[in-house]
């Protein structure tokens, strides 16, 4: 139960909620139940069937509406008389600015992708507002509270960059099931449905560059007239077969490598099965586009099995068909999209008939929507706790308990019998360019790299800017925004196009530039190093950007013992599941677990909090501390470290 | 057992879930009954989580009228309703409950737990009890015991900002997997009164302070026949004094149970929220795991304070004797 100071402090407290998800669900209820009078939520998401399961203030009937009004809603039913204010609306909006974020006590984050969480991060250092963040996935959850100049800042561990795949792996030698899923949704899907005029690499280069490319010119245009079993035909035979003939020629590729083997219908299945798939329509029913499945036409009925090769083949030519028959006006403009079920019936099956080219074994339609949409396991139990846990650090938040801030962890196979760990916060790590002034370092060819490529794949892509202004000097290179003057724009769309020394104001080994975003209020130095080669592979983006770094510590710190690689497996490995995919990856639901604390383990850096003022703690609490920890041995903290003490004293897990 | 396949409207709803505890789990939670009693917010957050997950059915028991205490940590219950006059608080929960998830059945058992026999507990797979008398604790945990089939068994209390599950899963067998193998592993519970007749000398020097201090509260209401959570700051010195006796009786230090800490525990009756969500989501993980028989279950009290905000699962049982 609360005392009384903490009751005043909750009643008189305004506070943000951004993501009404999984956890901002259960965040919603648990203020609510706790005496919060005056919550505001955002949320872009409109509710989802797969939602039901964890987002418990949501119903079937609500599906297609806003997370955000729904929930709040419900909240309302047990909890009448309180405010709840919701707004259907994307964090980054600019309505939700600086002064807007000022007027809260806290803000709270139970959001879903890595990008609203940094902009998030930097309107609530620019604002001075604590913000208290969250994820989980699966069983494994955490909740870590950041407070400017006291406590590192969400963005002062570097992020785990999503995963990528070189091209030719997906292209040419695929050797997973998800080079496949991503050869099948990125490439093949997007070619036959997206947007025609991008870029694709899906053919196979082969040793003879110009005979390819020329073969591919309309091979992927469905002609005039032209049946569309006779297209589906043809599009299986040249991404299966035919290509795969090509990449074969190139012996060097197979020297040490097993051969893929060419698929050709034919050989697959015979012509009156894919004739079948046809009549099956009859008997089809349903006229809206989200509800057509091939599945369904070709009477597959269980998403956990795992189709042969012949059934693959066939879903492909269904839901091939489907598309053009049902959904011909999306053809063209179409993405992936995870729920939309025939968009993944046909990225499973292309991708299974691929794997089963390559010898690499096949996945239900289950398991290869969870890969292709990169699907973040959830439950119910570990958001409440999460948000329990919230709610928690937000009422020290509010009495300003600085000495009793926690991160907290919630493991799944905890060390020393701790299920929920509780770990004093790290202090701001100096070299992070989004808290501190440190500038950063970019190697980059300034003789051939364009400002687009340094706004597109630095500003954009790594510091997660989105409304950027760059400076060399008193000089405006580029900046965005709806008030600018019409010869401006021209300006700076010529700048994009040049090289970054050909500049009006050149950009040059040892130039510093500086890169703002007004939205975030965030501004930051780069110093520019020139290099003349980057390798293709490693470093695809043609620049590298450093200085913004863990901090390393002086002893080195080896293996942990058996309890410490535990934890930090366990959330690694869920790391790698919610990064399965390249490319755009945003999921309906809760989070992707970042390993900050885990992290440090690595790292072993001593990190710990400048002495705060007795003078803010209340009373009650700080004598219960005391006298329960008294013969613990008198440290709250701990260490992961059970082997060696001595050393590693300063290693504690966090 | 797994002979049935999930419908298509199951993997839709549980997609999520089942990406984490696979359909085999997700079959047999469709199979399994869960009875619950004592309905605060604690319980209520339990019922939540268990009726989201899709088990099979969820039996309530909870006579008692609505009482704005009541109302205090439990969501499910509208304030301004004028439906409670006459009803329960199972089934003004029930009502709310049956909504979250169409495909799991919500009913009311009335009457009292204590005086149900062997038959009523073997209708179930899991039964969780909360502010419930010491002597019911034991009973019904000894009814569960001598059924023929395993009935798991948990009882789960808050206290101000404190939490303790205890659960007797009796022999268990489950699965967990080690590197990229599957393996089985088996655990022996003791029953409650054998795990709390374990001499405190003989318990690890640092188990949780809260084991020992709900224990203290336990005997007191059970000396001065009151119900389960009914103190107040009033009973501190008789509790202080039960204190001194019990540990004398132990050859312990009065230090092992702060007198803080209990005056937390009697004075602090009304749930807190937050704590509430943790301890009745941790209790919905372990009675998961009990039922899927996948994952290491805890064995067999955790303990939860927000004040310093460790969850620490204890193992005490009669093993600890010879030690």
């Amino acid at each position: 139960m609360a005392s009384e100071q903490q009751l005043s402090a909750i009643k008189g407290a305004k506070v943000l909620m951004v993501g009404a998800g999984g956890i901002g669900c259960e965040l919603l209820k648990t203020l609510a139940l706790s005496g919060f009078q005056d919550i505001h939520i955002i949320d872009m998401d409109t509710i989802e069937v797969s939602n039901l399961n964890r987002q418990f203030l949501f119903r079937k009937s609500h599906v297609g509406q806003s997370k955000a009004k729904v929930a709040r809603d419900a909240v309302l039913r047990f909890r009448p008389h309180i405010s709840i204010t919701p707004y259907h609306a994307n964090v980054k909006d600019s309505d939700f600015n600086v002064d807007f974020f000022k007027q809260f006590n806290v803000v709270l984050n139970g959001l879903d992708n890595l990008d609203a969480r940094r902009h998030v991060n930097r309107l609530c250092l620019a604002g001075g507002v604590p913000l208290i963040e969250s994820g989980t996935t699966g069983f494994l959850g955490q909740v870590t509270v950041h407070i400017k100049g006291k406590t590192e800042c969400y963005e002062c561990q570097p992020k785990p960059a999503p995963k990528s795949y070189p091209v030719c792996t997906i292209t040419s030698t695929p050797s997973k099931f998800v080079h496949c899923i991503v050869w099948a949704k990125d490439l093949l899907f997007a070619k036959l449905f997206g947007d025609k005029n991008q870029d694709n690499d899906l053919n196979v280069r082969s040793s003879d560059a110009t005979s390819s490319s020329e073969h591919a010119e309309d091979v992927f245009e469905r002609k005039k007239d032209e049946d569309i079993e006779q297209y589906g035909r043809r599009i299986y035979d040249h991404v299966f077969g035919y290509n795969i003939e090509v990449a074969l020629s190139n012996e060097e590729t197979w020297k040490n490598r097993a051969r893929p083997k060419p698929l050709y219908i034919r050989d697959v299945l015979p012509i009156e099965l894919i004739q079948q798939n046809g009549n099956a329509d009859k008997s089809f029913v349903a006229d809206d586009s989200s509800s057509v499945s091939a599945m369904a036409s070709l009477g597959l009925k269980n998403p956990q099995d795992i189709w042969s090769l012949r059934e693959n083949s066939r879903v492909f030519f269904e839901a091939l068909r489907l598309f053009f028959v049902k959904r011909e006006k999306e053809i063209g403009n179409l993405s992936f999209d995870k729920d939309d079920q025939l968009a993944v019936e046909f990225v499973t099956a292309a991708a299974n008939i691929r794997a089963a080219s390559f010898g690499i074994p096949l996945h239900s339609l289950f398991e290869a929507k969870g890969i292709a949409g990169n699907i973040v396991h959830a439950v119910a139990t570990t958001n409440a706790i999460i948000a329990g846990l919230i709610v928690i650090e937000a009422i020290k938040v509010l009495q300003n308990d600085a000495n009793n801030y926690r991160m907290t962890y919630c493991l799944e196979h905890p060390s020393r019998k701790m299920l929920l760990m509780p770990v004093e916060p790290f202090e701001p790590n100096k070299s992070c360019y989004v808290c501190s002034e440190t500038p950063l370092l970019l190697e980059v060819n300034t003789s051939r790299s364009k400002l687009r490529d340094f706004i597109e794949k630095i500003v954009k892509a790594k510091l997660g800017m989105s409304f950027p202004l760059v400076m060399h000097g008193p000089d405006l290179l580029y900046e965005v925004g709806d008030d600018l003057e019409e010869d401006m724009v021209a300006n700076y769309e010529a700048n994009l196009e040049k090289v970054l020394s050909e500049l009006p104001s050149p950009v040059s080994g040892g130039t510093i530039l500086t890169v703002e975003d007004l939205q975030q209020d965030l501004s930051c130095n780069i110093n520019i190093k020139h290099r003349e080669d980057f390798d293709e592979e490693k470093e695809p983006d043609g620049m590298v950007l450093s200085g913004w770094t863990k901090e390393k510590d002086k002893t080195t710190s080896t293996e942990n013992g058996a309890s410490t690689s535990n934890a930090s497996e366990a959330v690694s490995l869920e790391t790698n599941a919610s990064e399965a995919v390249s490319l755009e990856t945003k999921e309906d639901s809760d989070i992707e677990i970042v390993p900050t604390g885990i992290e440090s383990v690595d790292t072993g850096k001593k990190r710990k909090l400048p002495e705060m003022s007795d003078a803010t703690i209340p009373d009650s609490s700080k004598n219960e501390l005391h006298e329960i920890d008294d013969d613990d041995d008198g440290d709250d903290l701990f260490m992961l470290d059970d082997g060696n003490s001595d050393g590693s004293k300063k290693k504690r897990l966090q | 057992m797994d002979g049935e396949e999930l419908t298509e409207q199951e993997t839709a709803l549980y997609d999520r879930q089942i990406r984490v505890w696979g359909a085999d789990a997700q079959r047999r939670l469709s199979k399994a009954h869960i009875l619950v009693s004592g309905l605060k917010g604690t319980v209520a957050e339990f019922c939540k989580n268990i009726v989201l997950a899709g088990v099979g059915s969820l039996t309530l028991i909870d006579d008692r009228p609505v009482t704005e205490e009541s109302l205090s940590a439990n969501f499910l219950i509208a304030p301004d309703e004028n439906v409670f006059s006459g009803k329960s608080l199972a089934e003004l929960c029930c009502d709310s409950l049956k909504d979250f998830n169409p495909m799991v059945r919500v009913s009311v058992e009335k009457g009292d737990l204590s005086s149900f026999g062997g038959d009523f507990y073997n209708k179930f797979d899991v039964v969780v009890v909360s502010y419930c008398s010491l002597t019911a604790k034991k009973s019904i945990n000894e009814k569960c015991r001598k059924l023929s089939k395993r009935v798991a068994f948990y009882t789960v209390d808050c206290r101000d900002s404190c939490g303790e599950i205890f659960v007797d899963l009796q022999n268990f067998t489950y699965s967990k997997k080690k590197l990229d193998e599957t393996v089985e592993c088996q655990l022996q519970y003791p029953s409650f009164e054998d795990a709390i007749a374990v001499p405190w000398k003989s318990l690890p020097k640092r188990m949780s302070k809260l084991y020992f201090a709900m224990r203290v509260v336990e005997m007191f209401e059970e000396a001065e026949g009151r119900n389960p959570g009914q103190t107040s700051i009033d009973d501190l010195p008789k509790v202080l004094k039960l204190r001194k006796e019990v540990l004398e009786k132990h050859s312990l230090n009065e230090s092992l149970i702060p007198a803080s800490l209990l005056e937390r525990l009697v004075a602090g009756t009304r749930e807190f929220p937050p704590v509430c969500a943790i301890i009745g989501g941790i209790l919905g993980q372990e009675v998961i795991k009990a039922i899927s028989g996948k994952g290491d279950p805890f064995k067999n009290f955790f303990f939860f304070d927000a004040t310093d905000g460790k969850g620490v699962m204890e193992d005490i049982s009669s093993d600890l004797i010879s030690n």
